[in-house]
């Protein structure tokens, strides 16, 4: 199991975000990438925070911002590849994995063939942040800034990726809070799983199916040394 | 694109970075959760990480200290936990008078041990020049001894914990909540007490420094620091309250300085610098001085409306400042003076004063909130006293 960091990153900056609600400022993303790296985490995720609000500006400057970062540690990223023009740009950039989110909403699967058909099957993973409404499961549409039903998914759209990141929006930032109730969730049990949102470094694979990687967020940089190998 | 807090005087320009959430910024955002936390109980998880760091040395703690009124509170602290600390102090060579009385006082009132790093002299100004240079900033070549030196020495003397007072990235912007208990950081000393410049940086390959002086510059390699020593901030445990805290500590002894930048004649005092040319470089790079996060932090605790907040800054904002006593300490030529006055000082020349300053401030204007936990501060007689142990060089 790969043990690794969710960064968030915005028009320049890094973010904390807490119950899927509040944005703190955490700092320069090279400060924060030469941290984690001296933690020896597996892999960093870049994650650009939209809920609703992008455009091509704000991407593209981004964009630009990432491709000065220094990294020897694997980076992916996700947050606003919702058309072919915008993997093409993340495609020239040196990253691992791509992230795909609301697009996993959409009923057609042109952007996610066309990336998996340019970068490889392996380099995809599809992100599904979720939080349930007493039982029933919701997941979070990137674009709509919403939660919607689990059966707004597409889930045919899930084959097209190699992994899924899990995320559990309602204990984002939380300490070992992780809502282990989705892991039983037929909608995750074929796939290779990443985890994320109240998630520690102290979690045991044993504890999970199909575990393929942690991301921790927020807490990661707040004790020193927080990788438990 | 500038945006202003509805709640307090701070914009988006803060150096340790600010967000809003909504018309709130998150510093504001944060400092309500003092109102809500039960104090208690965090002070009982201050009490679980202390025993479960419990050491078998002499020592239990190192507390670093400048002989700041924040020092004597925290060392208070630290003595009702039952912890022997070991004091840690870096020479900055800018102490006055009164900051070399209240350091030693510190030492001796409470009875504890002490070490003070005296860093190689012409290093250190070398490293200042340079740091002016690149970031107009004079504090950089200190704040790298200030925050690494007592971390060298807790690890070299198998000491577990390193206590710090307040934690600024918290009480300034907000940056983590209480309950997240942030520790200190290679990552967090970089990104908020170097504003991202740390040695290396600093160095780059234009200061002119030999770097077999520069060991205790650098923070120890995590690896080699392992989970053996843990850097706490007490204000994560204790509801933080600066100028109460501060007012508190004159029962020990410590003595107050009147400056003419902020009405706080507590934090900072003795220092030659912090509310002269640190100040106005301050605003050089930023845009605001001292007294702005003075105001904020008053606001937030409700000892000062908004509205007189902002009536003190608009007429304080052009309160001078005479900086030729730091280059005569800096051993700069009046030319050299000059070139910085006229090549480096763009938006703050017009806060030079070319001859002494006569302090008006604290004044009557203060709201009583304020004025009743002021005392009667002391003017220094001496400044930039680079030893003060009887002998000025």
């Amino acid at each position: 199991m790969r043990r690794g960091a969710i960064v968030l990153f915005k028009n320049g900056y890094c973010y904390q975000s807490y119950g899927w609600n509040i944005l703190r400022p955490l700092g320069k993303l090279q400060n924060v990438i030469d941290h984690l790296e001296e933690y020896q985490v597996d892999e960093i995720s870049i994650i650009r925070p939209i809920k609703g609000n992008d455009d091509d500006k704000s991407f593209y400057s981004d964009m630009l911002e990432l491709s000065k970062i220094k990294s020897s540690t694997p980076l992916n990223f996700g947050g606003g590849l919702y058309n072919k023009k915008r993997v093409d740009q993340a495609r020239s950039m040196s990253f691992e994995r791509l992230i795909f989110s609301s697009i996993l909403f959409s009923r057609n699967s042109k952007v996610l063939t066309y990336a998996s058909n340019i970068i490889g099957k392996q380099a995809i993973v599809g992100c599904v942040p979720f939080k349930f409404n007493k039982n029933d499961l919701t997941i979070f549409n990137s674009s709509k800034n919403k939660f919607l039903s689990l059966e707004k998914l597409n889930i045919n759209l899930l084959d097209l990726c190699d992994e899924l990141l899990i995320f559990d929006c309602r204990n984002e930032g939380n300490n070992n809070t992780f809502d282990n109730k989705i892991l039983n969730h037929s909608l995750i049990n074929k796939k290779k799983i990443i985890i994320s949102g109240g998630v520690n470094s102290e979690i045991k694979n044993s504890n999970f199916k199909n575990l393929a990687s942690i991301l921790i967020e927020n807490r990661i940089l707040h004790k020193e040394y927080s990788i438990k190998k | 694109m500038k945006t202003k807090c509805k709640y307090c005087v701070y914009e988006n320009s803060h150096p340790f970075g600010i967000s809003f959430i909504n018309d709130c910024c998150s510093g504001c955002y944060t400092f309500k959760e003092k109102d809500n936390l039960d104090w208690r109980f965090r002070y009982s998880r201050l009490m679980k990480i202390i025993n479960s760091n419990k050491s078998t040395q002499k020592y239990d703690c190192v507390v670093p200290v400048i002989g700041d009124a924040e020092d004597y509170f925290v060392v208070s602290e630290v003595l009702k936990l039952k912890l022997n600390p070991l004091l840690v102090s870096v020479n900055s060579y800018f102490l006055n008078d009164i900051g070399w009385k209240n350091l030693h006082n510190l030492f001796t009132h409470f009875d504890l041990d002490s070490i003070v790093y005296n860093p190689e002299l012409s290093t250190y100004k070398e490293l200042i020049r340079t740091s002016m240079r690149k970031y107009k900033h004079i504090m950089l070549p200190f704040l790298q001894l200030h925050t690494s030196f007592p971390v060298h020495i807790a690890k070299e003397r198998g000491i577990k914990l390193v206590i710090w007072g307040a934690n600024q990235s918290v009480e300034q912007v907000g940056k983590f909540s209480h309950i997240d208990e942030v520790e200190m950081t290679k990552w967090s000393r970089k990104e908020h007490d170097l504003f991202n410049v740390d040695i290396q940086t600093l160095i780059g390959n234009g200061a002119q420094v030999n770097e077999r002086h520069l060991n205790y510059y650098r923070y120890p390699k995590i690896q080699k620091l392992g989970r053996n020593v843990k850097g706490i901030y007490l204000s994560n445990f204790i509801r933080w309250d600066p100028l109460k805290q501060n007012h508190s500590t004159l029962k020990y002894g410590f003595t107050p300085q009147k400056n003419n930048a902020s009405f706080d004649i507590y934090e900072r005092a003795g220092s030659s610098v912090y509310y002269e040319i640190h100040d106005l470089l301050k605003y050089e790079r930023i845009g605001y001085r001292k007294l702005s996060d003075h105001i904020t932090r008053e606001v937030r605790h409700k000892r000062i409306s908004i509205k007189e907040g902002v009536s003190i800054l608009l007429k304080r904002e052009n309160t001078k400042i005479f900086i030729k006593p730091f280059f005569n300490w800096l051993e700069t030529s009046d030319s050299g003076y000059c070139w910085y006055l006229n090549h480096m000082l763009i938006k703050s020349k017009h806060l030079v004063s070319e001859s002494p300053i006569e302090y008006d401030f604290p004044d009557k204007s203060l709201p009583k909130k304020i004025s009743k936990l002021l005392t009667s501060p002391e003017k220094f007689n001496q400044s930039y006293i680079v030893f003060g142990k009887g002998v000025n060089i």
